[in-house]
């Protein structure tokens, strides 16, 4: 079944922010996955299909779950200690609040490959 | 009371041992500079990730796997220290940390008590990053004795080579017994933007303050640095001018390096043909990894080499994801 274009782009912009959240270049994963620059821009612009490997690799090198990364997996609330501490911190930023909820979701979206390490 | 003893106690034994099995994996050899707490936690299996926080320094949260928040807004110093107390709050089994400011300025060992995870946190951050045998190899490496361990722009230039902020080591020196808690109050009054400008001698002004400015000499030799883009080098060396010997500095460019001052200086002595002291300052301008090495030589004959100064620099500021080491190991998988 074809996916619809909506999910695309929900994937695509989900793989973007993923590789830029760790702080990949689109060279550096094109040159990991053997494919051309080219096709990882088109890969997060939603206009080329992923191939399932190539999301299994890009899940890997991204640190996360492939379910994560399609969007099965819906991302966690954050855990009450962590939402009771940055209520109690005072300095906190909306920036701050976003970021430790985003790093809450990535450390929680663990890849399966790297489980019972 | 005994809580925060406890707390203390349980931080500086943690980071003992740390040292102690790292002393025993590299043979004990003497470093010469920081520890390197980046690569540790890296090394751990620790998730270290670098993003853009407002007021927040760093964060540690154990949720299906630990992982190390730290800010991109901050001074090298103060992300390594921010990294290591976030380290803290992992090894030593706590379940989070969310941690500001106040991680700067607050000493466990002083006066007022506070959340004694903390406390334990901070206590590791410092002998982790500190611990007293470092400074004692440092000191001795620079012929730095008891007198000029306590001079402010000595404590300065062991900061930079501890890799930790003048403030945090001034508080440290004084847990170390090394300064008197008064002395340690005395030192902190001094303004460390004073004793950049000092050192830079009016030759460079730089646009912004937050760069580091290290004195480098011949004491410094074959030690490797981790420094910061914007920071500069002041490299002190005696020149034997008078036998026809300059300083060439010719790799120090070559090694992407920019040299924006070059001064020489007569030692003191009236003779004629005397050593001069030829003062350099380096810049790096950008991240980069590179030795700085520089030959002293007869212009009529650069084979004939009577010194060679040779430093190694890492230069670093670590960007938004993973560090630059996870990555590339992550990309060589």
């Amino acid at each position: 079944m074809q996916p619809l274009p909506s999910e695309r782009a929900a994937l695509a912009d989900r793989l973007r922010e993923a590789r830029e959240y760790v702080g990949f270049s689109q060279d550096e994963v094109a040159k990991k996955l053997n494919i051309p620059r080219s096709a990882i821009s088109l890969i997060e612009s939603g206009q080329r299909r992923v191939e399932a490997l190539e999301l299994r690799a890009l899940a890997q090198l991204y640190q996360r779950s492939v379910g994560s990364l399609t969007g099965e997996v819906t991302p966690a609330e954050l855990p009450e200690d962590v939402a009771h501490l940055a209520r109690a911190a005072a300095k906190l930023t909306d920036t701050d609040r976003l970021e430790l909820r985003r790093f809450a979701e990535f450390l929680s979206s663990r890849n399966p490959a790297s489980e019972g390490k | 009371m005994s809580v925060y003893r406890d707390a203390i106690l349980a931080g500086t034994l943690e980071a003992e041992q740390i040292h102690a099995d790292m002393n025993a994996a590299s043979g004990a050899s003497p470093s010469c500079g920081a520890i390197d707490v980046f690569r540790f936690i890296d090394g751990r299996d620790i998730l270290l990730l670098f993003q853009k926080l407002g007021g927040l320094l760093g964060a540690f949260m154990n949720y299906q796997r630990p992982g190390i928040l730290v800010t991109t807004e901050r001074t090298l110093a103060i992300q390594r220290f921010t990294a290591a107390h976030e380290l803290g709050h992992a090894v030593l089994g706590h379940d989070v940390g969310i941690d500001d400011e106040s991680i700067l300025h607050r000493t466990p060992f002083g006066q007022g008590h506070y959340n004694a995870k903390e406390m334990a946190a901070d206590t590791f951050a410092a002998m982790f990053l500190m611990p007293e045998f470092l400074i004692n190899e440092i000191a001795e490496k620079q012929g730095w004795d008891y007198a000029a361990i306590r001079r402010p722009e000595i404590i300065y230039q062991l900061s930079l080579r501890l890799g930790v902020s003048f403030e945090a080591l001034v508080r440290t020196l004084a847990r170390h017994g090394i300064l008197s808690a008064h002395e340690s109050m005395i030192v902190l009054t001094h303004s460390v933007k004073q004793l950049k400008r000092k050192l830079l001698d009016q030759t460079v002004v730089p646009t912004d303050w937050r760069c580091n400015v290290w004195e480098l000499t011949d004491r410094d030799m074959d030690c490797s640095l981790i420094a910061e883009p914007k920071d500069y080098f002041v490299v002190r060396l005696r020149e034997m001018s008078g036998a026809g010997y300059l300083w060439n500095f010719d790799q120090v460019i070559e090694a992407g390096f920019q040299i924006v001052s070059d001064q020489r200086r007569f030692l003191t002595s009236d003779e004629i043909g005397s050593d001069v002291e030829r003062i350099f300052t380096a810049q790096a301008g950008y991240p980069h990894s590179a030795s700085l090495i520089a030959e002293q030589t007869r212009p009529w004959d650069s084979t004939d080499v009577a010194a060679q100064f040779r430093i190694h620099l890492e230069v670093d500021r670590p960007a938004i994801g993973f560090t630059v080491r996870h990555r590339l190991e992550a990309l060589a998988a």
